[in-house]
């Protein structure tokens, strides 16, 4: 679809600080993930003493950039669908739909957000194996990418409803697809 | 039956498709099983909680930091100095460039992305049709999830708990036959269209390409080698993969920048979480349809009804040809491989014979309309309307469709190899 309206200020300013912080939140645990990787196919292979944590951490690490990630998968409106459908329908129309449909992804992601926060609780007395870290460390990665998403996804639901509802769409960019995933 | 009509309208109307899983799981959950949904969010935390699934998103790492690494240029130079001097240099150059780098990357949109953008200008400049180069150039994109090491392998075999390596191994053979159909279908082209040759051949050439390209070719030997010979884990393979490349671009082609670090880093994660998030939903799909007994129901029933293999197969094959037309390869193999896999399994057709089939089938996929990654990312590169490029294309699906079928009912292709190294 396109990018988001330059005019909504408001939106422009709660993204600025929530984009920063899922992008280096990202990149940090992702960097993180590699380097534990590393370490741990170094000490195996080449000084012949497996480290035990290694493993553990790096796993841990790709559940914080999987779920960081999906709210900037939402803003970046990259998250993997079928559009080939919707993309038939005249502009107006598609905005109405992504309107809904983005509205509703925020519901039951919110939904989802919600349990995740009853998984913390009761995850609360359990530890890892290696780092000895509380799961609900772990699970709170998925409530922390989940509360970035809804944002997104009512942020973007808003935004495209109010083009919808413009009398001149002339203006709106077309319909892109995204080139990026594999 | 509800549901599943419910999770299709859902993706229809352009919802993410991890997220019209969750919502449908949900929905089945409380209002189906009722069941407390507490469980449908522990599914989907505990749906990556897997070691090896940190393969994904070190091979997707790899396959950037060897494009940003500058080692496409390499691959070309050499495929240039081994076919530049046969009448139509340039087009077996194109596929046997992919070849090469299919064996370092594993990932059909890098090689469109990253070594596309040379080939395509390569034979503009050298008076190709831009029409055809960008249809060749989408064409030979595909092999680079077949000849190992293959992303799309990775998900498939972590979703079937099929060996990574003996698909690996399974996926040579068919690699090399794509690249060879391709050649033929060229060889026609060249006589046809008189296409002449780039460059005079010369052993000088020859040797300095391969010495400027070869610590990147050490990559498939490091990466395959060291999982066929049981060396590596394919999860490790991916980590080491990362570090190669990242000394390469770094220190030895000194392409590579720390300031470039965080974005590339950034963009790999995204494209692996978005494969990931996926996974992470479909665990809670994959729970709800064991527990309700789907996939045994469902073999049960097309063994009740006698179909063939054969048949089973070619079914498979257009069911897979469709989802692919309008899908990602990801989504498809995590979403049908535990459907799929019990009716095969039932009707005695090797799971990794399963495999290459349908990641092989999805690669077509990838550069069909209306929904082709490859096909869009090419059109992208020759600054060509996709339409255009599609009409050129159509030719090129003869052989890679006569490889798939060739591959769907000789299984020997396939399953040979890893045979011959223990893994069937």
């Amino acid at each position: 679809m396109h990018e988001l309206p330059k005019r909504a200020a408001w939106f422009d300013e709660t993204r600025e600080p929530l984009f920063r912080l899922l992008f280096w939140g990202t990149v940090i645990a992702f960097g993180i993930m590699v380097v534990a990787a590393w370490l741990q196919v170094i000490s195996r292979y080449f000084f012949n003493y497996p480290l035990g944590w290694t493993g553990e951490l790096a796993q841990i690490m790709m559940f914080w950039f999987t779920f960081l990630a999906v709210g900037t998968l939402v803003r970046k409106r990259r998250l993997m669908k079928v559009d080939a459908f919707v993309i038939q329908f005249p502009r107006r129309a598609q905005l109405f739909i992504s309107a809904v449909v983005n509205l509703a992804s925020a519901v039951f992601l919110g939904w989802l957000w919600y349990l995740s926060l009853r998984l913390m609780e009761l995850a609360s007395r359990q530890i890892s194996t290696a780092l000895h870290i509380p799961y609900k460390y772990i699970y709170l990665s998925l409530a922390v990418g989940l509360a970035g998403a809804v944002v997104y996804f009512v942020a973007i639901a808003i935004a495209d409803l109010r083009l919808a509802c413009r009398a001149n769409l002339d203006s709106v960019p077309d319909s892109t697809r995204q080139l990026e995933d594999r | 039956m509800l549901y599943i009509i419910l999770l299709f309208l859902l993706l229809a109307a352009g919802m993410p498709i991890a997220v019209g899983m969750i919502a449908t799981g949900l929905l089945y959950v409380v209002l189906e099983m009722a069941m407390d949904p507490l469980i449908a969010a522990q599914r989907v935390a505990t749906g990556i909680d897997s070691f090896p699934l940190l393969a994904i998103p070190f091979f997707m790492l790899a396959a950037e930091l060897m494009n940003f690494a500058g080692i496409t240029d390499r691959i070309f130079r050499l495929a240039k100095s081994m076919v530049g001097a046969i009448s139509g240099g340039l087009a077996y150059v194109n596929v046997l460039a992919s070849m090469l780098f299919a064996g370092m990357s594993g990932s059909a949109v890098a090689d469109a992305g990253g070594l596309g953008r040379i080939e395509i200008k390569a034979m503009k400049d050298d008076g190709y049709e831009v029409d055809f180069a960008a249809a060749l150039t989408a064409a030979s994109s595909t092999i680079g999830p077949i000849i190992p090491p293959s992303i799309s392998f990775v998900i498939y075999g972590l979703t079937a708990g099929v060996s990574i390596g003996g698909l690996f191994a399974a996926g040579l053979l068919p690699g090399l036959m794509m690249g060879g159909s391709l050649m033929a279908l060229i060889a026609f082209y060249s006589k046809k269209r008189k296409y002449g040759r780039t460059q005079r051949f010369s052993w000088r050439e020859l040797k300095d390409a391969l010495a400027h390209a070869f610590l990147a070719l050490m990559t498939p030997v490091i990466i395959v080698g060291g999982i066929l010979a049981g060396i590596f884990t394919p999860t490790e393979a991916g980590a080491f993969a990362v570090l190669y490349a990242f000394i390469l671009g770094k220190f030895i082609y000194r392409t590579l920048h720390w300031r470039d670090i965080p974005e590339l880093i950034f963009n790999t994660a995204l494209s692996a979480a978005n494969v990931l998030f996926i996974i992470a939903a479909s665990a809670l799909i994959g729970w709800i349809l064991t527990a309700e007994q789907v996939p045994i129901k469902l073999a049960e029933m097309i063994v009740a009804y006698s179909a063939s293999p054969w048949v089973l197969l070619l079914l498979i094959n257009l069911l897979l040809f469709a989802l692919g037309c309008f899908m990602a390869a990801a989504p498809v193999i995590i979403m049908l491989t535990p459907i799929l896999l019990p009716v095969t399994s039932l009707m005695g057709i090797d799971p990794m014979h399963l495999g290459v089939v349908m990641v092989l089938n999805l690669m077509i996929g990838l550069i069909t309309p209306p929904v082709g990654l490859c096909l869009f990312v090419v059109a992208d590169v020759a600054e060509l309307p996709v339409m255009r490029v599609v009409k050129s294309l159509i030719p090129f699906f003869i052989p890679l469709v006569i490889v798939l079928l060739l591959i769907t009912y000789i299984p020997s292709l396939v399953l040979f190899l890893p045979g011959l190294l223990g893994y069937a």
